[in-house]
């Protein structure tokens, strides 16, 4: 089994958000892998099945296309997964790449995002235990 | 002022291509969640519409619904829809002056070898096809997943290549028939989606729940070795939606009560 490329879409409800002052309710993740074994698409609680050697990509899109979103860090055990912040080149848009260190196996591995919305100086992040994973056991 | 409304479209686009259907493997999202949209996240999703009158119990304006749709493995939405364009060409003009340094330096050097090597770094944009259903075709430069053209010594392998985003190609069903919605393909000076989007208007003086099916053209990836380069094969599938239209009535998300003139806040 080939390492695979990942794709993980995070949508943020911007306005929602900042108007009710937390990310609950306001977030949610999809990803490319529903074949290879991923559950909860479409949920907060995305959990993602993995194999050691994958590389995941994390872009954040905005429920209004006017409102801005950013992923500020992606919060996971670095001995499962290696986050790196990238930028399409000659722009400012970023996505997160991680590259799988340890196949997580029957362990679930759970993440954390943390955002920039809008004029917002600081970043938010999610509340537990309700978080996106990462598991092993990608078909 | 009217209420806009964004449906957000979300396809798993290799997973739908696989299925034959866009159902469970498409997300949707708007963004009247506070106001009682259902389905959030699912193919099912169920549109709150609120304002048959104002809060003061005047007949409110329509609303208008804007639709985008993209892939979950197409690059995000946010770069310019160009983006192609952009790459391809900083790799043609790295290229042109690879090639200049390579003309520089013949003049200086006796070695073929070196200019074979100089040669051999000069890389260019693997090209594909986009058949479109008219029958015509369009050329596009290969991205990456991290927006980097593929290089056309490389094959490309359809889980590297990002994904063409599916095209929205109109709006019918109920609620277009019964003339609930209007809907329109409107240009736009922002360049998301070719400067071209789907719009609808409402007619929110009819509390029901109305079903639409959005058209949908997906694209799938063909990498034949006996084809002079990729294609990108059009696959037209459909997308139910709802509107939930209520007699609930529009609300000033700034005052909490009914639109019109806004108090007169301190002075900042």
């Amino acid at each position: 089994m080939s390492a695979n490329q990942l794709r993980i879409v995070v949508v943020v409800d911007v306005v929602g958000a900042v108007a009710a002052e937390t990310l609950d309710g306001s977030v949610w993740l999809m990803d490319s892998n529903k074949s290879g074994g991923s559950t909860n698409e479409g949920t907060r609680q995305l959990q993602t099945t993995v194999r050691k050697g994958d590389q995941l990509i994390w872009t954040t899109m905005s429920l209004e296309c006017e409102a801005f979103a950013a992923i500020d860090a992606i919060e996971i055990d670095p001995a499962y997964c290696e986050v790196t912040r990238g930028v399409y080149e000659g722009t400012d848009i970023s996505y997160w790449l991680g590259k799988v260190k340890k196949d997580p196996g029957d362990a679930v591995v759970p993440y954390n995002v943390h955002f920039k919305l809008g004029s917002r100086p600081g970043a938010v992040s999610m509340s537990g235990p309700n978080l996106p994973a990462i598991t092993g056991g990608r078909t | 002022m009217a209420q806009q409304l964004g449906i957000v479209i979300i396809i798993d686009v290799e997973a739908a291509l696989r299925a034959g259907s866009l159902e469970g493997c498409t997300y949707c999202f708007d963004n009247a969640g506070p106001f009682g949209t259902t389905g959030m996240g699912t193919d099912k999703l169920v549109s709150a519409i609120r304002g048959t009158y104002w809060q003061d119990g005047s007949q409110a304006s329509e609303h208008v619904l804007n639709f985008v749709a993209t892939g979950v493995s197409s690059l995000p939405i946010t770069l310019p829809r160009d983006y192609q364009h952009h790459r391809a060409r900083l790799l043609e003009l790295a290229t042109l002056s690879a090639a200049r340094a390579v003309a520089g330096g013949a003049a200086r050097s006796k070695a073929v070898a070196d200019i074979r090597t100089a040669l051999a770094h000069i890389k260019v944009p693997q090209l594909s096809t986009i058949k479109l259903p008219s029958g015509h075709q369009i050329e596009h430069a290969l991205l990456n997943h991290f927006g980097e053209p593929v290089s056309a010594d490389a094959t490309p392998d359809t889980s590297r290549v990002a994904q063409l985003p599916p095209v929205i190609t109109g709006v019918t069903g109920e609620a277009v028939e019964k003339g609930i919605i209007f809907p329109a393909q409107y240009g736009s000076p922002d360049l998301v989606n070719g400067g071209w989007y789907w719009s609808a208007t409402v007619a929110t003086a009819t509390p029901k729940v109305w079903s639409y099916t959005l058209h949908l053209l997906l694209h799938r990836f063909i990498n034949d070795p006996a084809s002079p380069e990729p294609r990108w094969e059009p696959v037209p599938l459909t997308l139910d939606g709802k509107l939930n239209i209520t007699s609930k009535p529009m609300r000033n998300g700034f005052t909490g009560g009914g639109t019109g003139f806004l108090p007169i806040g301190m002075s900042y």
